[in-house]
């Protein structure tokens, strides 16, 4: 028990650290000083004014002054989004539709942001004011003027406080290719602490370079994309060594392209094995989520000999429950979003397995020995859970937002960044994992549940009550497939049909796996869940359509064979039963 | 009129006693026979007239009542439980489809000898599986002989290696799944998503006009007597004996040395031949067939009807396939949201309440008034008052 409670102790400094981080992070933004120079101020006023001559000076000022609040009022005057009040205020009126009102007799409402401070205008009762956009007056920008401000706009985001911004700031200007990015580039990447930032900011550079008029210059910038792995130049390097219509290739100096070619070779080596890395991270992850699926239909197997048909839905309503969650905490406690999540995972369990007694002892109990029926009627109860998780959600999908920590990725290399759902739905599966292992090797019920699967009659006399065991297991299973769902439905979105992609999958995995031993079901979910992956790279990479769809017949076929060999899965319980 | 030789004779004895023939042979004659003439000779004004659209639709149900048989066959008396019949009814009904499709010729959308759906494909010409399916006795004899090959290749896997129970429905589920997938593609050169549609001939008979749906009505109904006969003799003979021992006890039947693979792929077999003629007649009178015939849910239905009706007795099966699809086209019209829900609780409700079916209603209802009667006789005659006595004392 005490590795269970490290483990989940661990677990728990990983989230709380990374709440921390979140937190004080809004903090600071929130603490900014607001007495940053009234130049500021002076030059955001003056994004204002009616004359172009000042409007180019404040943009000017702004670049000078390299302060990351000016990127809204910045941004906002390039899209045509940043308005005059009345009263000589600049706002920010917001890009998207959802937003805004808009009335029957054509008005327009909106939400605005002060442009100096990005706070909402609030009204007198204290929540955002809706404004009628027609008593505005739009900030004009010329295209020229435009121009001015986008060089402006990425060096500021170069300075920007969220590491992903200053990074694909980066990748824009390596795209624009301006010489005059260079020295902008190059400060900020002396100045830079976050070595992908860095690599993002060099890849920029080198990229800009390519075009130089220099031949040192551009096979110092090809030779140094070879080093840095700059896959976002692959397209500029071959653009440089495409045979024009002539016969020749744009790059006329022999020994740049020599080097562009060892470039591209090398990073295109390097993409391989990135594409391989996440291909294989993507296979853990979906076969984790698999495994955990296969587990209590495994476990539940095992001991009744059942097989479950409404396991899928109990995956469905640990999906809806984290849902539901998610959606009370947006309506009554918004300020503590991300914490949404720490509950939905006992919620999730608690639904499922709830759900999941009810069901075994009001139907699976009376229906003892009829493992077909069993069958047949734990579907019909699948039918009737997706009807009314239709009536209650609607039948259309739903979207659940990841909390805070779980967003974004963590790069482990040049072009690759594992997204911390993933890597969460991993470390997750695999505590699943352990526990069960601790329930069912280390504990009393664990052990008469293994008693009960090995020899019911036996266990009754010696005076297990197998009915509880049955109905225990049966909702420790369903909560763990309730669990799985929580985990899922970080991956996308929710409907009602989420139960029915997986399971024919989860049945599979129990069918290779064998009963009552969890390592078969570990393998097979692995093993199945691999086969099908690389098989889809494999027949993808010639025939693109038919990669997923064969892969899973070829999945299937390969199951048939291998039961030819091993009737009864991976791993059998050793005995004399005829009728196993 | 010959007569039939003695031992035919037996052999008609042994399925049926003549009373039961003659009530066959009733009920045979007002389906085959009446049911087209309501359509035909009465007048739509009378309250006996059936409409076009009702007699397609019992059309289509008799064809559903076939597919049933062969799940009976299977489940009610071999204890099989197939999740993929409906990969034997769809292969037999693309067999169908792909000769209908042929004989659109010019008659398409975009009046192109090739399939519509090829001409959007930019195909050019048809794939090589595709001619052979002009000829009318191929497509009938491939509608039969694919899905029994496909079965007895599957069936011979799955049966050497015993996977049964549990493990042989999930089986057959993953395979009508993975099948599912494999027709969506455009590639597999039958339709994809939207399959095979749109047809106007039938052997030289307009698909558009109701004297061909009288007829394929009508050859349905033969066609499902035909089934019913072949399934009774398959139960009752000897070979029906060791197939019902195999359901109630296979190891039994291994330990008194038969062996079960060849009689369960025998029965496997013969079940998706018979699923096979319902898909190809299924087709030409529902106009369509596409993938979503291979949803697991669909094959998984056909269980259901023959629960319903009560597994083990094939009127039962025939029953319940009528019954269910009739519920099934009253409520989706009528009560389109509730219709999951019926189906669900009716799959629980038979499974826990009514495990031999609707046909075992009248002998529960007789073993109540069995009960019922003793205790009745037992009770001194003077207690029991008849109606004007009662009446009398109150």
């Amino acid at each position: 028990m005490t590795l269970r409670g490290a483990a989940i102790a661990e677990s728990w400094a990983w989230v709380m650290g990374h709440v921390a981080q979140y937190l004080l992070a809004v903090w600071m933004l929130a603490q900014s000083p607001p007495a940053a120079g009234d130049e500021l101020s002076k030059a955001v006023t003056d994004l204002g004014s009616r004359d172009r001559k000042v409007q180019e000076a404040a943009i000017e000022t702004l670049g000078r002054l390299r302060d990351a609040r000016a990127l809204p009022p910045l941004t906002a005057l390039r899209q045509g989004v940043l308005y005059l009040t009345g009263e000589g205020t600049l706002v920010i009126v917001p890009t998207e539709k959802e937003k805004k009102v808009f009335l029957k007799d054509g008005t327009e409402l909106a939400p605005l942001t002060e442009a100096l401070t990005s706070l909402p205008v609030l009204g007198p009762d204290g929540k955002p004011k809706l404004v009628d956009l027609s008593t505005l007056k739009r900030v004009v920008a010329t295209n020229a003027l435009k121009q001015k401000i986008a060089p402006v706009l990425s060096s500021l985001s170069l300075a920007s406080p969220d590491p992903d911004a200053r990074k694909s700031a980066a990748g824009k200007m390596g795209e624009d290719r301006l010489p005059e990015s260079i020295p902008l580039l190059e400060a900020a990447m002396a100045a830079e602490k976050d070595r992908w930032v860095r690599m993002a900011m060099d890849e920029a550079i080198q990229m800009i370079r390519l075009a130089d008029a220099n031949p040192a210059s551009r096979k110092g910038a090809a030779d140094r994309l070879r080093e840095i792995q700059g896959s976002n130049a692959v397209p500029q390097l071959k653009s440089m060594i495409a045979p024009g219509p002539d016969g020749g290739i744009p790059e006329k100096d022999a020994g740049v392209a020599a080097a562009v070619r060892a470039a591209i070779r090398e990073i295109e080596s390097h993409q391989n094995l990135t594409r391989t890395v996440s291909t294989t991270f993507e296979l853990l992850s979906l076969s984790s989520i698999l495994m955990m699926i296969a587990l209590g239909l495994a476990i539940t197997f095992g001991v009744m000999g059942v097989i479950n048909m409404a396991h899928g839905e109990m995956l469905m309503i640990g999906a809806y429950s984290a849902y539901a969650v998610q959606t009370l905490f947006q309506s009554f406690l918004p300020g503590h979003y991300d914490w949404y999540f720490v509950l939905a995972i006992p919620v999730s369990f608690a639904t499922a397995a709830g759900t999941g007694l009810v069901l075994e002892r009001t139907l699976l109990q009376r229906l003892y020995g009829r493992p077909l029926e069993s069958m047949l009627a734990t579907w019909g109860i699948s039918l009737m859970l997706q009807q009314l998780v239709r009536s209650v959600f609607g039948a259309a999908n739903v979207d659940i937002k990841s909390p805070g920590f779980l967003t974004g990725g963590l790069q482990v290399m040049a072009g690759l960044t594992l997204s911390y759902n993933r890597i969460f739905i991993l470390g997750f599966s695999l505590l699943c994992l352990l526990a069960l292992y601790l329930i069912l090797w280390r504990s009393r019920l664990g052990l008469r549940i293994r008693a009960v699967t090995q020899n019911r009659a036996m266990s009754s006399c010696l005076g297990v009550a197998t009915g509880r065991i049955d109905a225990l297991t049966f909702a420790m299973g369903a909560g763990v497939a309730g669990l799985a769902g929580c985990a899922l439905s970080q991956l996308g979105t929710v409907g009602p049909g989420l139960g029915q992609t997986y399971i024919v999958d989860a049945f599979l995995v129990v069918v290779l796996g064998g009963v009552g031993k969890l390592l078969g079901t570990v393998a097979a979910a692995f093993g199945i869940g691999g086969v099908n992956k690389i098989l889809e790279a494999m027949i993808g990479g010639a025939l693109p359509k038919w990669g997923p769809i064969l892969s899973k017949v070829a999945v299937l076929v390969l199951l048939i064979l291998f039961l030819q060999k091993k009737p009864s899965g991976f791993f059998a319980i050793k005995g004399r039963h005829a009728d196993a | 009129m010959p007569m039939p030789e003695p031992g035919m004779e037996a052999v008609w004895r042994r399925l049926h006693t003549p009373k039961q023939w003659l009530v066959l042979g009733a009920l045979a004659f007002v389906a085959i026979v009446v049911v087209p003439l309501l359509n035909k000779a009465v007048p739509p004004s009378s309250p006996l007239y059936l409409s076009d659209f009702y007699l397609i639709l019992i059309g289509k149900y008799l064809t559903f009542a076939i597919l049933a048989l062969g799940m009976d066959l299977l489940w009610g008396y071999t204890g099989i439980l197939s999740l993929g019949q409906g990969v034997f009814f769809a292969l037999g009904g693309y067999c169908m489809g792909m000769y209908l499709m042929i004989h659109i010729g010019l008659e398409g959308q975009y009046k192109n000898p090739l399939p519509d759906f090829m001409v959007f494909l930019n195909w050019s010409k048809l794939p090589w599986y595709w001619p052979p399916f002009r000829s009318f006795p191929f497509a009938v004899v491939s509608a039969i002989a694919i899905p029994a090959l496909f079965a007895t290749m599957f069936g011979f896997l799955a049966f050497r290696s015993r996977i049964r129970g549990v493990y042989f429905s999930i089986i057959t589920q993953a395979l009508t799944y993975a099948l599912m997938l494999l027709f969506f593609l455009n590639e597999l050169g039958v339709g994809g998503n939207n399959g095979l549609t749109d047809y106007k001939t039938i052997g030289g008979f307009r698909l558009n006009e109701m004297s061909t749906m009288r007829g394929l009505y009508v050859l349905s109904g033969l066609v499902l007597l035909g089934a019913y006969v072949l399934c009774r003799w398959i139960t009752r003979s000897r070979l029906g004996r060791v197939l019902e021992a195999i359901r109630d006890g296979e190891n039994r039947v291994r330990f008194s040395g038969y062996s079960p693979v060849g009689f369960k792929l025998f029965v496997f077999v013969v079940a998706a031949a018979i699923s096979g003629i319902a898909g190809a007649l299924y087709v030409p009178q529902v106009g369509i067939i596409n993938p979503s015939r291979l949803e697991p849910a669909e094959s998984i239905e056909v269980a259901i009807w023959v629960a319903v009706g009560g597994r083990g007795t094939l009127h039962g099966a025939i029953l319940g396939a009528l019954v269910v699809n009739a519920l099934k086209s009253w409520l989706t019209t009528r009560y389109p949201g509730t219709w999951l829900y019926v189906l669900g609780s009716v799959f629980v409700g038979v499974v826990m309440l009514l495990p031999d079916g609707l046909v075992s209603i009248p002998r529960r209802l007789r073993d109540l008034w069995m009960r019922w009667k003793p205790k009745r006789d037992q009770l001194p005659p003077a207690v029991v008052l008849s109606v004007e006595e009662k009446e009398q004392r109150a």
